[in-house]
């Protein structure tokens, strides 16, 4: 079987994973020094080209092989799942990556790979191609690795030392959800002990997975909660130095157990993303973000997360730009206003600048539309809640 | 009374001609008067007026940044710029420096500029408060995007030792783009061509050193480059993948990268750059969108009285005849 036929068969077998930034600060670290090989992570994520459903093409998305003894209830490359198999061989791919870096056409490598029997074998296969990559070609480029569940400690620590990004998914907030959709994986032992071995050495040594780790859920397929994945978010963060985790609404996949269960409406993984974002970015705690859950756990779908959290708590609102007690903290969960305008406003303010109309608010990029119901300026109020309604 | 000679500030498109010219404005008030090096004309001026020059052109009426920064610190106060906010500026008019490459306006928006960070303070540019910060912004966003976009979307073609791409750019970031990649490829030539119908040009980058190069000289790296495709083209063993496999591959899987599932025409179209969607697959995504036939008015009026538009066509044929 020639490259292009395997890459059909493996392409689309690698589609559901998540991978967005190419943003890694070994960036500052090579660029001075490296006069062989070539690559060069960069500090901010490059796209090379958008495909039709509207995502970024930026990294060369593959999978080593889709042999896999996995039995993973919503997976495309499931055990027992009549379709193509194939493998690409760690020479050739290294040899068509590099040919489509030097073009300029991906800005680095995301690899992962079915588990076809041993997870420690797979493992390896993938670390031969990452260990080709940098030793042989000299190759300073941004890599992803998908770890396997149930790779060894010595196989992580290699991974660690020659990667950018790691990642594992977890596809469930918890065990019992597992579950029910594999047999042959344990969120513990398999997972989560790996995710805490990453974080151990990112901790312990200099120059280990710079971009940190990452994760996935499937969202819906296990009939989970938004609070449950809410909650091993906030444990996630705080336990295991998370960078960031991706969402993947449940679709269903032919000749899967799950394929008459219904999709998730993509506004559900909007609303996850949201939850991610105002956490990462807004200063939201996770307390904050479980009170705009509805009585079912669940986020509304009609609505977004920074709005429902807004009129769960009126009484801190309306909030006056001009005050001199008004906090970046406050600014930030106006709906409306996010970490740029939010930051422009407070150095206005330092600079001795009083705000008069919404005029000037819109030209330093608060979306006046939205936020006019929460502010007020110079003590008056812009709109009233109930217009917003 | 002794009349007051009028200065003439002649200045140069860098940072540091820019805030001297500004600083000598600010310290003579209204008798000053700012000219760029490439439109000063000796001759169009009083002759009793002064002649400063900020541009550091061995002339010897040009006068050192410290220097002027002593005359402004006399008659005005202290320098109040801080070395981040100083930085901040220096890095949002070098963005500015290179807006549009033969918009001389711009440098009248620069002067505007340092002027208000001088007297009001940097934090009214940074905040983006006044028309004329947003305005510099918004040049520098537009410079930007131009950048970043062609390190994403610009092609390169392998050709032996040189990777060689040709763009046509509206603001002057050439020679920033071939800096990146030389940086990213050390180990090759970059070469950036540029058809300007005018005066074409080119940037060459090896480790990160940029070089300008035009004229005769651009003439030997062209042909240099030919002869390295002649000696690809009769080399019989071909080791390497070519430039066309290589694109063969990525579309290829740029096909299959995508979930039919969430197809977002309205995400796709607005996200191609439509300068770089020309050259390869991602133009698939705007033709979700534009494939489509316009819809005309008379078609919705001819579905009533006829059934098909073929119909509607015959009839109307056999009217005319």
């Amino acid at each position: 079987m020639g490259f292009l036929e395997k890459l059909k068969i493996l392409g689309p077998a690698a589609k559901y994973d998540l991978c967005a930034s190419t943003a890694s600060n070994r960036a500052i670290k090579y660029s001075k020094f490296n006069t062989i090989g070539m690559g060069n992570p960069v500090a901010g994520g490059v796209c090379h080209s958008f495909t039709p459903d509207g995502r970024c093409v930026s990294l060369f998305r593959v999978l080593l092989t889709n042999q896999c003894s996995n039995d993973c209830a919503y997976c495309i490359n499931r055990v027992g799942r009549e379709c193509l198999k194939a493998a690409f061989e760690p020479k050739e791919l290294v040899r068509v990556f590099l040919g489509l870096y030097e073009r300029n056409y991906v800005e680095g490598l995301f690899l992962s790979s079915g588990i076809p029997r041993d997870p420690e074998v797979a493992m390896e296969k993938t670390l031969e191609v990452v260990e080709l990559l940098r030793t042989k070609f000299y190759f300073n480029g941004y890599i992803h690795l998908k770890l396997i569940p149930g790779a060894n400690y010595d196989q992580i620590k290699r991974a660690s030392a020659i990667t950018d990004r790691l990642s594992m998914n977890i596809e469930t907030p918890n065990q019992s959800r597992l579950s029910e959709l594999s047999s042959t994986k344990r969120l513990m032992t398999d997972i989560l002990k790996r995710m805490k071995w990453i974080k151990t050495l990112a901790e312990r040594e200099d120059n280990y997975v710079p971009a940190g780790q990452t994760t996935q859920f499937v969202v819906g397929a296990a009939g989970e909660s938004d609070l449950e994945i809410l909650e091993r978010m906030e444990k996630l963060y705080s336990q295991m130095d998370l960078k960031r985790a991706y969402f993947s609404a449940f679709d269903p996949i032919d000749q899967t157990p799950l394929e008459k269960i219904p999709k998730t409406p993509l506004i559900r993984e909007v609303r996850l993303y949201q939850a991610d974002f105002l956490h990462r970015n807004y200063d939201f705690h996770f307390r904050d973000l479980k009170s705009v859950l509805n009585e079912n756990n669940m986020f509304n779908l009609s609505k977004d997360v920074k709005l429902c959290y807004a009129f769960q708590n009126l009484d801190r609102y309306p909030i006056d730009v001009n005050n001199e007690d008004t906090t970046l903290q406050e600014l930030l969960k106006v709906p409306g206003i996010g970490p740029t305008s939010a930051r422009r406003i407070i150095k206005a303010k330092k600079a001795g600048y009083r705000f008069k109309k919404l005029k000037e608010l819109a030209r330093i990029g608060v979306v006046v539309k939205r936020a006019t119901s929460f502010l007020e300026i110079n003590g008056r109020k812009q709109a009233r809640i109930d217009n917003y309604v | 009374m002794c009349k007051e000679k009028s200065v003439v500030v002649v200045f140069d498109s860098t940072f540091e001609s820019l805030l001297s010219t500004a600083l000598v404005c600010e310290s003579m008030g209204m008798g000053a008067k700012a000219v760029h090096k490439d439109h000063f004309n000796p001759y169009m001026i009083d002759k009793e007026s002064k002649i400063i020059q900020t541009a550091n052109n061995n002339d010897e009426r040009y006068i050192q940044f410290e220097e002027i920064l002593k005359i402004y610190e006399k008659r005005k106060g202290c320098f109040r710029l801080s070395n981040y906010e100083l930085q901040e500026i220096k890095k949002l008019i070098d963005w500015n420096l290179r807006y549009k490459k033969n918009d001389m306006g711009k440098f009248a928006l620069i002067l505007k500029i340092i002027r208000q960070c001088l007297v009001e303070g940097p934090s009214i540019v940074l905040s983006q408060v006044t028309t004329e910060s947003r305005e510099t912004y918004r040049r520098s966003r537009q410079v930007g995007c131009e950048y970043h976009k062609a390190c994403g979307f610009l092609r390169l073609d392998v050709v032996g030792d040189f990777l060689v791409s040709t763009a046509k750019f509206e603001h002057e970031v050439e020679d920033l783009i071939v800096r990146f990649w030389s940086k990213r490829y050390p180990e090759k030539t970059v070469v950036l061509f540029s058809p300007s119908k005018q005066k074409p040009f080119a940037y060459k980058g090896t480790k990160g050193k940029v070089s300008f190069v035009e004229g005769e000289e651009m003439a030997v790296l062209r042909a240099k480059i030919n002869d390295e495709i002649k000696e690809i083209l009769a080399c019989s063993i071909v080791q390497k993948d070519s430039n066309e496999d290589i694109e063969r591959i990525f579309e290829a899987f740029y096909d299959v990268s995508s979930i039919p599932s969430r197809r977002n025409k309205r995400l796709a179209r607005r996200c191609v750059p439509k300068k770089y969607s020309e050259r390869f697959k991602m133009k698939e995504g705007v033709k979700i969108e534009y494939g489509i036939q316009k819809t005309k008015l008379d078609a919705f009026i001819v579905d009533q009285s006829l059934n098909s538009t073929n119909e509607y066509k015959e009839k109307k044929n056999s009217g005319k005849t």
